[in-house]
């Protein structure tokens, strides 16, 4: 192996550590999981040159996921200021690797679309845009949010939608709109990695308060006085609550993450209404109910990542393990925070159902679609499970990783449902759903043994 | 002729409006051990940033080796170590890992140097293998150092390296960088509030105040030289050869420091004392 391809490797491998131990273990086999699950169903579907597509663009996807969502995020922890100075190479290789693995899975997108006679010309363009935006967006690179702009496809009007449809679906249009694409990558991703410098110690910072243990929220950086106030006019009721004071050690992020879930759903619910006022969404009813399930059920992901924001106070932890309230025995204690970790899950969860179903009801869905929207939200419970789990053993794993393993856990049981509706000759969720709720009971009941078994859960990861 | 390892000129660094550093010239010549003095927020650890071009200067213009720090060619950086204030090691590897991951980026890497400071560092099988963020701060510190010291530099750049070490560490380490660094006739810049450490391995000081090298030489000389001046006003009126600050007390008597000794010593009511590292550092960045 020559010594670039050697640096390569490492660099590959230190990124994703970053990330979880095990991230590169779970992307290969997702990927060899799924694209096989996929292409054998859709080859035996559609035929062998479509089911080679969907495998083609299956294994694409999730490599573009892990690179914006893995990746990428690990190589700019690895970027320090003074290793992108100082290191020889380091920076221009993990800048060649970047683009490399970018590019590779854009090819293999691009070949797979080839392959599938019914795929959107535009598909392409808004993964290319959309993994760049996402990630320059992630190390807080303003101007990412030009990329971001294919997002709002879905609120074009219709004839705006069939127009841009019709002009990619032209001949060379394709090829054109891709390598105008490819353009901006090689300075995008160099700003994503500077070379010292005033803005990379920005960056570095942005970084820390996003995934770092140790800093405060990025987000809620200029409301932390507004918690304090909250904390203290809740005081009293705490008392009488010992499980919502030990929810509180996760500090103001988790309010605010309920707020903004709130604020966000009913915006979301409000802007989509508004939308879909007239027929857009009830002419198409069962798709649309599907992206909109989806994107509502975004909201979850924060609520399974709850140990990703309790390892971000460690130290009050310890003050509450202290406080005369908590309980002195470690199952008890455990089970405390078990309990209010998983009402809390529940409770964002039901918001987000909530709001789901309202938006199918208000774009047209009646009868049996609502009942599919309600098994959709469903087959998302057992993600909530993951917030049980032996907290003062367990590594801080990160927030990205949170949401791909709740992913994992939401997929189970539609995957298994297809075989079993292509067997049994029923409707897909109708299968599905009893399947997630069994997977959810076990899991949260396995789960929430071992928790209980386990040494005091605060202060979080101190046995790790 | 050989470049120096660092030449800076009218460097100039502002966070806000707050200037810390103000025209800075500095040249550090080849073999050269500089201990780096200054207040806390003097700006020291500002001085190295910039010098090896993690941060950007508002003004002026930084040479290493002879090249600028927008044009270090990979072989001057290969020449570079740098041990931060702060421990800047990837805390998701292990000690190994990560000495593994940067020896595949250096294109010599000293493995048997590697080994020994490992072992003699303390640091056995469990312990390298172990995550970083599980390590101490002394050992993520000692870590740090045997990075910076792995590919044999030219040029040693320390932001305080012994902070967090215990006394045997600090002992243990600056015996590492009398034998190891120095004698190898390696350039090192290093900052630190210990001044004992200072007074054992550096034969230079720099002092750094109000944004500029307020006072620099050798530490012997320095210390030769430095005295305190104690007299009526009427006869320390004029400013005196070497003056480096001058303050009234309440009782009207002078009190001068002087650099370079004082023709004074003899003079009636005029008391002359030599002045010791720790006196030198207080008056000089008062």
């Amino acid at each position: 192996m020559s010594a670039r391809l050697g640096q390569y490797r490492m660099l590959w491998q230190a990124a994703h550590a970053q990330i979880h131990p095990r991230a590169q273990t779970v992307l290969w086999s997702s990927i060899v999981i799924l694209t096989v699950a996929v292409a054998s169903l859709m080859g035996a579907v559609y035929g062998v040159l479509s089911g080679l597509g969907w495998a083609l663009c299956t294994s694409a996807g999730l490599m573009l996921f892990d690179w914006t969502m893995a990746f990428v995020p690990g190589a700019l922890g690895l970027n320090t200021p003074a290793n992108a100075q100082l290191v020889p190479a380091m920076r221009a290789r993990l800048v060649e690797l970047v683009l490399l693995v970018w590019l590779a899975a854009v090819g293999l997108l691009a070949a797979g679309l080839q392959l599938i006679p019914a795929a959107s010309h535009l598909v392409l363009p808004f993964t290319m845009a959309g993994t760049l935006g996402v990630t320059t967006l992630f190390a807080g690179v303003g101007a990412g949010l030009v990329l971001m702009l294919p997002f709002f496809f879905p609120y074009l009007t219709e004839g705006w939608q069939g127009w841009l449809r019709d002009a990619a679906a032209q001949p060379g249009v394709m090829p054109l709109l891709a390598a105008a694409m490819v353009l901006p990558v090689v300075p995008v991703v160099r700003a994503l990695f500077p070379r010292g410098g005033e803005r990379h110690w920005a960056m570095r910072e942005h970084l820390a308060r996003l995934s770092d243990g140790s800093g405060s929220s990025a987000m809620f950086d200029d409301t932390g006085r507004y918690s304090i106030r909250l904390f203290l006019s809740r005081r009293t009721r705490g008392r009488g609550a010992p499980g919502a004071l030990l929810l509180r050690a996760l500090g103001p992020n988790l309010y605010y993450l309920m707020l903004s879930t709130t604020i966000g759903g009913a915006l979301a619910f409000t802007a989509m209404t508004w939308h879909a006022r007239g027929t857009a969404i009830a002419d198409e009813s069962v798709p649309t109910m599907l992206k909109i399930g989806g994107f509502m059920l975004c909201f979850l992901f924060p609520a399974v990542a709850v140990p990703f924001w309790l390892a971000r106070t460690r130290g009050e932890q310890a003050l509450v393990r202290l406080a005369p309230v908590s309980p002195i025995d470690p199952a008890r204690f455990n089970a405390l925070l078990a309990r209010a970790m998983l009402r809390h899950g529940l409770v964002i969860w039901a918001w987000a159902s909530a709001v789901s179903l309202l938006l199918a009801l208000a774009s047209g869905a009646r009868g049996v679609e609502l009942v599919w929207q309600a098994c959709l939200c469903c087959v998302t419970l057992p993600g909530l499970a993951l917030v049980l789990r032996d907290h003062a053993r367990a590594p801080r794993w990160g927030m990205v990783f949170y949401g791909v393993a709740a992913l994992g856990l939401s997929c189970i049981s539609p995957i298994v449902a297809m075989f079993g509706a292509k067997w049994l000759g029923w409707p897909l969720w109708s299968i599905a759903t009893p399947i997630a709720l069994v997977l959810t009971a076990m899991l949260v009941h396995r789960r929430w043994r071992r928790m209980c078994e386990a040494p005091m859960a605060f202060p979080v990861g101190r046995l790790d | 002729m050989t470049p120096s390892p660092i030449q800076m000129c009218g460097v100039a660094k502002q966070f806000g409006s707050k200037a810390i550093l103000d025209n800075l010239d500095w040249e550090v010549r080849p073999g050269q051990v500089v201990g780096l003095l200054g207040r806390n927020g003097a700006g020291k650890s500002t001085l190295m940033e910039c010098l090896l071009g993690l941060r950007e200067t508002d003004g002026g213009s930084v040479l290493l080796f002879g090249e600028p720090l927008h044009a270090l060619t990979d072989a001057t950086r290969a020449r570079i170590g740098y041990v931060p204030q702060k421990s800047d090691l990837f805390e998701w590897m292990t000690a190994l890992q990560m000495l593994d991951y940067f020896k595949a980026m250096y294109p010599r890497w000293n493995d048997a140097k590697v080994a020994s400071l490992l072992e003699r560092w303390g640091f056995d099988g469990l312990m390298r293998n172990k995550p970083i963020r599980r390590l101490s701060g002394g050992e993520q510190q000692r870590l740090s150092i045997i990075r910076a010291l792995a590919h044999d530099p030219d040029l040693l750049v320390l932001d305080e390296p012994a902070s967090a070490l215990d006394p045997a560490g600090r002992r243990s380490f600056l015996s590492e960088l009398v034998d190891g660094v120095i004698e190898q006739g390696t350039t090192v810049v290093f900052s630190t509030h210990i001044l004992t450490d200072l007074e054992r391995v550096a034969p230079d000081v720099a002092f750094l105040k109000d944004g500029r090298i307020a006072l620099q030489g050798e530490l012997d000389t320095l210390l030769d030289g430095a005295r305190r001046v104690i007299g009526p006003a009427s006869v320390l009126g004029a400013a005196l050869p070497g003056e480096l600050r001058r303050s009234q007390a309440g009782d009207g008597s002078v009190c001068v420091i002087v650099q370079g000794g004082s023709a004074l010593a003899d003079t009636p009511g005029v008391r002359v004392e030599p002045l010791g590292l720790e006196d030198l550092f207080i008056e000089v960045t008062r």
